[in-house]
């Protein structure tokens, strides 16, 4: 059994620390590229979703480098996310690939256990009494490791805004991220962490406010850079310290349903957008509007939405965000991600985003 | 009273129903304008697809001469979810209305349908009944939705010759502006047309089960409806082809594309099998030539 899991910012740290820890053998996909989506797109069609295109490249580079065992998060209905399993498994059946699937689910219900069952009734045969003991603790390696990285990925789409040079940021993060995924310990772990936060915090700044935005959206375009070009790296670089709520380890707390204060500030978000949406319209739909409403308040100077085109919950999100935009008085830009060849044009919406801030921020009216 | 019902929402059974039965209990006035490219600037233009776009569209149009616009809040018929974009649609209208006609703001009704069973049906008719007319009616006046004759059961497996089959959301097929004028094209060329309107729904619905695993059941009805009705076509009764309609953008035929397309590569016989895509096309030169070749495939076998 070589086990492998999609790319979706720094889950695939959690992933491999999970795997090494707990002695199974894996096969990190190459990290996604041009050549990913590609594939994804030739195997698809125009309308399929972006992140389904990207994870099936990611699955098909897996499989080419050795994988035999796909483990895939789950999720459920009304949105697409649901049904990429089902339409994956049909896609690399066709293609005449070899392999086994283990569904992680999203929902923890009865049909979810079921699956589970089928599904690692064989795969369990391939595990030894000793891999079994170890994955608690594998678990806890891979959970802090995860921590530490959106740690430092929060912390760098502050620091860029007001670095001297935000290159330097990036360098750090980077060097931050490998450490982090090298140690082998909760105390090589949190030394690794400690050490990228130190270098972080000691690069010069301009000594300027930054503008501060928050990013909403669809939750694999918002976490994965590759989707949404590095929209965060983009916005640090032009003075705007970016903040999301979305990372892996806040959707593992919602899908666990074990964190009160997770769900009670979701049930106080749907509130929010209840002057908009009287339906949770499924995905992150209404968390969207409601954050944007929540950042309006909250001082920020604009909010950046992203989605993959198509995606049907978010374009109704992005069509109502016009109008709370206009309402809250809040810069709103929003953007359909498709193909990867838009960095340029990207660059330049915000150019005239940050434009529209500083205005907005300055006082200064259009006639 | 006069009620208006966007055009496009009218080949759903459900709303046929919902319209029979109100006019049960008062005199109404139906209007359901018909699908054209208004000139007013929606908020709702960006990349739903177009028969979205089309809903919101007329909904807007019809509101100076109705009382009431009824746009129930589709979240599940017959036991399965609807899109997403249905949860949205009343919402998004009233979007509109505020934004640009705000005079007729309260004449929108978006009564939420989440039913599984006639029952629940019944009990959203009921409480519709008492919103719009003030009046409560017992479950008992309710005439059920009228059952297609199960011709599942017909021991025909042919179709007569020159017979196509339309796939696709029944607005797509039974609308001539939204689905590009191909059900047109196809009479014209001495074509019959069968949709899976013609096969009760929990017919197709068993038969969509056959791909259903576990917690990965195909949960939106209209998929179950076109997968139920491309094993119909395949196994049981077979036609001269089989189309699939699909509007640019639609995110369930997105992946419903992709199944189909496998299922009819393993098909031992081979129907010929075509998916086409439209958008808000003004003009239906591409759909003809497309739909020439394919028929000269078809009448070539």
């Amino acid at each position: 059994m070589i086990i492998t899991f999609p790319h979706l910012g720094s889950m695939y740290v959690f992933c491999k620390a999970i795997a090494e820890s707990a002695g199974i053998p894996y096969v990190l996909p190459p990290a996604t590229s041009d050549r990913t989506r590609e594939i994804g797109e030739f195997h698809t069609n125009e309308s399929v979703c972006l992140p389904l295109k990207m994870i099936l490249g990611n699955f098909i580079e897996a499989l080419e480098a050795g994988a035999d065992t796909i483990v895939m998060v789950g999720s459920g209905p009304p949105c697409r996310l649901g049904l990429y399993d089902r339409t994956i498994k049909i896609i690399l059946d066709d293609l005449g690939y070899k392999y086994r699937w283990l569904t992680i689910p999203g929902i923890f219900n009865f049909q979810a256990f079921l699956q589970n069952h089928a599904e690692t009734k064989e795969l369990k045969k391939e595990l030894s009494p000793l891999n079994i003991a170890k994955f608690p603790g594998a678990i806890m390696i891979g959970w802090r490791k995860m921590r530490w990285c959106e740690h430092l990925e929060r912390l760098a789409a502050t620091k860029r805004a007001v670095a001297s040079s935000p290159r330097l940021v990036d360098l750090a993060y980077s060097r931050g991220m490998e450490a982090i995924d090298a140690a082998k310990s909760l105390f090589d772990i949190a030394r690794a962490g400690k050490q990228a936060v130190a270098e972080l915090e000691a690069i010069n700044e301009t000594g300027i406010t930054p503008l501060k935005v928050m990013i909403v959206g669809e939750v694999y375009t918002v976490m994965e850079p590759t989707i949404n070009l590095g929209i965060e790296r983009r916005l640090g670089y032009a003075g705007v310290a970016t903040h999301r709520s979305s990372y892996f380890s806040t959707h593992i707390r919602r899908g666990s349903r074990l964190d009160r204060k997770i769900l009670k500030e979701r049930n106080e978000l749907i509130k929010l957008a209840d002057p908009y949406f009287k339906y949770d319209v499924g995905a992150e739909c209404n968390f969207s509007v409601a954050e944007t409403i929540k950042a309006a308040r909250d001082g920020y100077d604009g909010v950046v939405h992203v989605y993959p085109f198509s995606c049907m919950p978010e374009t109704n999100a992005a069509t109502v965000l016009a109008t709370v935009a206009s309402e809250h008085k809040i810069p709103v830009l929003s953007f359909a991600l498709d193909r990867k060849d838009m960095g340029l044009r990207i660059d330049t919406q915000i150019e005239a985003f940050v434009d529209i801030m500083k205005m907005k921020k300055d006082g200064v009216t259009c006639v | 009273m006069r009620i208006g019902i966007p055009q496009e929402l009218m080949p759903l059974p459900f709303m046929a129903w919902l319209k029979e039965q109100l006019s049960r209990h008062k005199e109404i006035e139906w209007h359901h304008k018909p699908t054209h490219k208004s000139k007013k600037i929606m908020l709702s233009e960006g990349d739903a697809c177009h028969p979205f776009k089309s809903m919101v569209r007329t909904s807007i149009d019809l509101l100076p001469e109705i009382d009431t616009l009824l746009i129930p809040r589709l979240v599940k018929l017959d036991s399965h979810l609807m899109c997403p974009n249905f949860r949205a649609l009343p919402d998004i209208v009233r979007l509109n209305i505020n934004n640009i006609c705000p005079e007729f703001a309260g004449k929108l009704n978006d009564i939420t349908v989440d039913s599984s069973t006639s029952d629940e049906d019944n009990r959203v008719l009921i409480r519709l009944v008492k919103q719009l007319f003030a009046q409560n009616i017992s479950a008992k006046n309710i005439v059920k939705k009228k059952q297609i004759p199960a011709s599942l059961a017909s021991k025909e497996t042919t179709f007569p010759q020159k017979t196509i089959a339309l796939l696709g959301h029944p607005y797509l097929l039974e609308n001539n502006h939204l689905n590009m004028g191909i059900t047109r094209q196809l009479s014209s060329l001495g074509y019959q047309i069968t949709t899976p309107k013609d096969i009760p729904f929990k017919n197709l619905d068993a038969l969509a089960r056959k791909g259903d695993y576990y917690a990965k059941t195909n949960y939106w009805r209209s998929s179950r409806e076109i997968l139920g009705a491309f094993h119909y076509y395949t196994n049981i009764r077979k036609p001269a082809g089989i189309i699939y309609l699909i509007a640019f953008n639609c995110g369930v035929d997105a992946l419903m594309r992709i199944e189909l397309v496998s299922l009819h590569a393993k098909l031992p016989q081979t129907i010929p099998f075509m998916v086409l895509v439209g958008d808000e096309h003004t003009e239906q030169e591409h759909t003809a030539t497309r739909l020439e070749a394919y028929l000269d495939i078809i009448d070539g076998i």
